[in-house]
Formats: structure tokens, C-alpha cells, sequence
């Protein structure tokens, strides 16, 4: 145990000199700081917007349909991070996780490590800590900015601050599971390009392919955090495809989730048909499989070669 | 043969047997066809609930049919790009051969634009295939036939994601040659990815007021384009700042052509394609600058003697 400790401390200290690392986390924080910006923007925007419409109705003689805006929810303001988690989150804890796998191989110390008294499950565990607890700092930090900025554009209820940082810890959940495919992948394959290719063919398939094949959504449809109307049409062919896929749309079940945290999208037609735990319950079942995965990987890594 | 040549020849042959480069390349086309079928499912779906309810047809536009496709190739393409652009650069780094190739009377040049010849014809095919792939899925899933025009305006969509793949194979040259190792190189290059492919569209389409409400807020009011148009000239700064972040993305440029060739956007339907590339030049020329920006930063920096092989210190 007093060995995974230190691995995790190494790994803690050598994730923070990884440069790649660092440009995400960047790009992670930058995107962070914009969200509520960029909220706040398009809800006065588009407030204005529907009395300039509202106004040529009145002007044609029509009547106008009340303002679906009046009542924004207060964390509306951060529904743009349900993306950039998905977006740049995502490619972020990929690459944590592969850093952290290849770091020995690379150095040639593998052999070395090993020759001390260290186990598998003590250098897998030192890993996954390491890189958790990195993660869960990012999460953290993301969280704290989003209360700052929003606390000055909005004034958020205790209730609020609840809900947002549940939503950064089902986000915390949906990362850790791309943290730890990097961090498999890394440890089994020999070539590190396609250690790297691999998790990142995953996450797009998860991202894009598969919300695709279970809601006919196009791939780019979901870079937009407003949930879009689901309407399977009238084909069995389609309703097939959807039923068979659904289960593994793990993207969707985040966004679902994210969205009724944040309490945002709650219009009828597009909240989701199960209880929020159901959706919960699988990205942590998500994360507990990828959890195994390096588990997997780790008795199959071999400590002779590097 | 020139040396330039002879090094395309090489830089083929080593793609074809390349196991990475075909797993992107069978990714790449399984995704065209998923979304070709897709669509075309959805289409047939929607042809038959008009039947129902009248037996006349609206005029209908097969081509719209593949914005998922473009989204995927957008996506996908872009992804295959960096991937070529690392490997070609990462193989002679790894064996230190940059260095051997040019203790031989071939010129820098002669590496650069042989690499990238082989490459580009590599893509080409790759767009062939994926053209073929969306016929087969038009003519056989959703019954339809192109017309003359069509076919052309087609296969300027593909001309043009050739161009786009190519401008990110450019800058993973590029990248790849400056940088100490292959995983660096390749995770700064998807950072970049990300911010061009993903992030930028993305602000523009968060920003935009139709986007938020789901289904359309212009929609959901029953209010047409001329009069959605009429209601945004009130905000033009805010509209002109959402289309300034879009368009420093070159997804965006390469997007807005084929959106516009393939009638995705509606106004374009049934226009001449001389008149849309007219309308259109601007983004072309950005695409182009993009690849041409890459591809001059790559033959710059393949000059430095430091850049040959890894951890250069």
C-alpha cells in the first residue's frame, strides 16, 4: 500500500510536467471560464430576439405565443460545459490515462520498477489514483469557476451550488472511464500510436456514431447542449437499430443526466422516458467496466519487456 | 524517375500496408455507410408518411441526404489527415532514415512533396470509395436516382473534402516534424483538431437564438427565413461576432461549401453550380490557404538539421 502511495505521488507530480496535459488543461479552463459567458450572451440575445418578434406579430395582427425565456434556470448558465466535459473532458482524461500507462515504458524503467518489491496490483492502484485524484482536481476546479462566474451574473441558491456540483461528479464518473480505456490500452499495446488510436476511436464512436444510430441525430447535433426533439420515424428498420444500441449510448445518458441536474430542458418532449437513476446507474456501470478493463490489462502487461 | 516519384511510390506502398492507416480508413467508411443508410431509412420513412396523407410528392433533393455523411467527414476526415501527416513524418524519425535520405542527391522538397503526392493520392481513393459508397446507399436504400448535376455537385463535395483531409495532413507534418515525440505530436494535433473541428462550430451554434429552443425557436413560432432574417438584422454585431468565431474555423469554411453544393442549406437547392461556387469562393479560398499555410510551415521548418529524428535536443 505504502508503494501505490508513492506511485500515486509520482504519478500526481509527472502528470503536472506532461505538456500535452497541460495544452488541454488549458484549452479545459479557458473553455470553462467562456461557458457562462457565452450562456449569458445568447440568453439576453435571444430575450431580445423574441420581443422584436413577439413585436412583428403584434404588427401583423397576430398573437404571440408567451416567452419561452422569462424564467431561464440559474444553471443554464453552465449547460455549455455538458459539451466541452463530453468534448474536451473527454480527449483530456484519454490522455491522462495514456500518459500515465506509457510514462514507465517510455523511460525504459519498467524492468527496473519491477525489480524492487512492487506488485501489479499495487503499480495499477498507485496509477488509478493518481490519475483520479488529478481528475477530481480539474472537476473541482471547474466547478469552483463556474460557481464564481455564475454567482456574478446570477444570484445561485444553496440548492443550486448542490445540483451543480452533482453534475461535476456524474461528470467526474463519465471521465474516470476514459481516464482508465487510456490508461488499458496503453499498458497492453505494444505500438503507441495505436494505444492512443484506440481509446480515441472509442470515445468518438460513443460521442458521435452512436447517438446517431439510436436517435437519427447528426453526428454534429450534439454539440449543441439544447436537447434536441427525438422522434424515431415510422420505421422498424430505425426502431431496431435504436433498441439494440441505446443501452451502450453512454453519451446520451451523460448529456440526460447532466440536463436534469442542472435542471435545464425540461420540456416534455425531449426529457428522458426512464427514472435519472437509471441513466446514473449506467455511466457508473460504464466506469466500472473500463475500471476492469485496466485490471484486465494490468495481468496482461508485461513487465519484462520495457 | 525523379526522385519526387519514387518517393510518392514509396510513401503508397507503405500506406497500403499499413494496419493503422486501413483501421481509419474501414472507420471512415463504415461511418459513411452507417450514415448514408441512416438517412436514407429515415427518407423512405418520410416519403411513405407523405404518401399517406397526400398522393402528390414535394421536390424532393436526394443530396440532403448526406449531412450526416459530411459531418462525418468533417469529424473523421480531419482525424484521418493527422493521422497520415504524423505517420509519414514518425516512420523516418523512429529509424532515423530522414537523415540517410539525405545523404543522397535528393532535396528536401523531393521528401516533402513526395510524402505528400503519395498521401494525397491515398485520399483520393479514399474519396472514390466513399463516393461509391453513397450512391450504392441513394440508388439501393433510398430509391432514388441522381441527376447529371447532382453527380457533379457531388463529386465537388468530395473534391473538396479531399482538400479539407489534406489541409490537416499539412499541418500533422508540421507538427509532427517539430516536435520531440510521435505521442506529443499527435495529442497537440488533436488539441488543434478539437478547437478547429469541434469547439469553434460549437460556440457559433451555441450562440446562435434559433438553437435555442429545441426543434428551432423560429420554428416553434411559425416564423419563415425572410422573416427570421428580418428579426436578426436587429442584432447584427451579436450575429456578426457569432459568424467571426465560426469562421476561424476551417470546418466551418469546408462545411458552408458543401452544405451549399449538396442543398443542406435550402436556399441553395436547384442552383447552378457555377452560380454556388461563385457565391462560395471565399470559403474554397480559405480551405486553401489553410493547406497551402501547412504545407509551407512544413518545408520551412524540414530545413532545420534539428527536426530529423527524436528528442532532438
Amino acid at each position: 500500500m505504502k508503494n501505490s502511495f508513492t506511485i500515486t505521488v509520482h504519478e500526481i507530480r509527472s502528470l503536472f510536467q506532461e505538456k500535452t496535459f497541460l495544452l488541454l488543461l488549458v484549452v479545459f479552463v479557458i473553455m470553462t471560464l467562456a461557458s457562462t459567458f457565452i450562456s449569458w450572451s445568447s440568453q439576453n440575445t435571444i430575450k431580445q430576439v423574441y420581443n422584436v418578434a413577439a413585436e412583428q406579430m403584434r404588427q401583423n395582427g397576430k398573437v404571440a405565443p408567451p416567452s419561452p425565456f422569462t424564467n431561464f434556470p440559474h444553471l443554464d448558465l453552465v449547460k455549455n460545459m455538458i459539451i466541452y466535459v463530453i468534448l474536451i473532458g473527454g480527449l483530456l482524461a484519454i490522455d491522462m490515462g495514456y500518459a500515465s500507462g506509457m510514462r514507465e515504458r517510455k523511460a525504459g524503467v519498467v524492468k527496473l520498477l519491477f525489480s524492487r518489491p512492487i506488485g501489479r496490483v499495487e503499480f495499477l492502484l498507485g496509477k488509478l489514483l493518481g490519475v483520479s485524484f488529478v481528475l477530481a482536481a480539474i472537476i473541482f476546479l471547474a466547478a469552483i469557476i463556474n460557481v464564481v462566474s455564475s454567482t456574478a451574473l446570477v444570484s445561485l441558491t444553496v440548492q443550486d451550488i448542490i445540483n451543480l456540483f452533482s453534475f461535476y461528479g456524474i461528470s467526474l464518473i463519465y471521465l474516470l472511464g476514459f481516464a482508465f480505456l487510456g490508461l488499458s490500452f496503453a499498458l497492453v499495446k505494444e505500438n503507441e500510436v495505436v494505444a492512443l488510436l484506440i481509446p480515441v476511436i472509442i470515445w468518438v464512436a460513443i460521442t458521435f456514431v452512436l447517438p446517431e444510430l439510436t436517435s437519427t441525430l447528426y453526428p454534429t447535433g450534439l454539440l449543441n447542449p439544447t436537447l434536441p426533439i427525438v422522434n424515431i420515424p415510422q420505421s422498424s428498420t430505425l426502431q431496431i437499430m435504436h433498441d439494440a444500441v441505446y443501452p451502450f449510448s453512454i453519451s446520451e445518458y451523460y448529456k440526460l443526466s447532466a440536463a436534469t441536474i442542472l435542471n435545464i430542458n425540461t420540456d416534455e418532449t425531449v426529457t428522458a422516458n426512464q427514472p435519472g437513476i437509471y441513466y446514473g446507474s449506467t455511466i457508473f456501470i460504464f466506469m466500472l467496466l473500463c475500471l476492469g478493463a485496466s485490471a484486465a490489462a494490468i495481468y496482461s502487461f508485461d513487465k519484462s519487456k520495457w | 524517375m525523379n526522385n519526387f516519384l519514387i518517393i510518392a511510390g514509396k510513401e503508397f506502398e507503405d500506406i497500403l500496408h499499413s494496419g493503422i492507416f486501413l483501421t481509419v480508413l474501414l472507420l471512415l467508411l463504415g461511418l459513411t455507410a452507417t450514415s448514408t443508410i441512416v438517412s436514407s431509412l429515415v427518407f423512405k420513412s418520410q416519403v411513405s408518411a407523405v404518401q399517406k396523407q397526400s398522393s402528390s410528392l414535394p421536390q424532393l433533393f436526394p443530396l440532403n441526404l448526406l449531412r450526416g455523411t459530411m459531418d462525418y467527414l468533417e469529424i473523421v476526415g480531419a482525424l484521418l489527415g493527422i493521422l497520415l501527416g504524423s505517420l509519414t513524418i514518425a516512420k523516418e524519425k523512429n529509424t532515423q532514415t530522414l537523415k540517410l535520405i539525405l545523404t543522397r542527391p535528393v532535396s528536401r522538397n523531393d521528401i516533402l512533396f513526395g510524402k505528400m503526392l503519395g498521401n494525397a493520392i491515398f485520399i483520393g481513393i479514399v474519396m472514390i470509395l466513399v463516393g461509391l459508397f453513397i450512391l450504392l446507399g441513394l440508388v439501393y436504400i433510398a430509391d432514388v436516382s441522381l441527376s447529371l448535376t447532382e453527380i457533379v455537385k457531388l463529386l465537388l463535395s468530395l473534391a473538396m473534402s479531399w482538400l479539407y483531409i489534406m489541409s490537416f495532413f499539412s499541418l500533422a507534418t508540421f507538427i509532427t516534424l517539430f516536435m520531440k515525440t510521435l505521442s506529443n505530436a499527435l495529442l497537440v494535433a488533436f488539441t488543434i483538431w478539437l478547437v478547429f473541428v469541434l469547439i469553434l462550430p460549437q460556440i457559433g451554434d451555441t450562440m446562435d437564438p434559433d438553437n435555442q429552443v429545441p426543434g428551432g425557436f423560429f420554428a416553434s413560432i411559425h416564423f419563415n427565413k425572410t422573416q427570421e432574417k428580418s428579426v436578426l438584422a436587429s442584432f447584427s454585431s451579436y450575429e456578426n461576432t457569432r459568424n467571426f468565431i465560426e469562421e476561424l474555423s476551417v470546418t466551418k469554411q469546408y462545411e458552408r461549401v458543401c452544405f451549399a453544393l449538396l442543398g443542406i442549406k435550402p436556399e441553395f437547392n436547384g442552383m447552378q453550380v457555377k452560380d454556388i461556387l461563385n457565391q462560395r469562393w471565399t470559403e474554397i479560398l480559405l480551405v486553401t490557404l489553410f493547406f497551402v499555410a501547412g504545407t509551407l510551415a512544413a518545408s520551412f521548418i524540414l530545413t532545420r538539421k534539428d527536426i530529423l529524428f527524436w528528442d532532438y535536443k
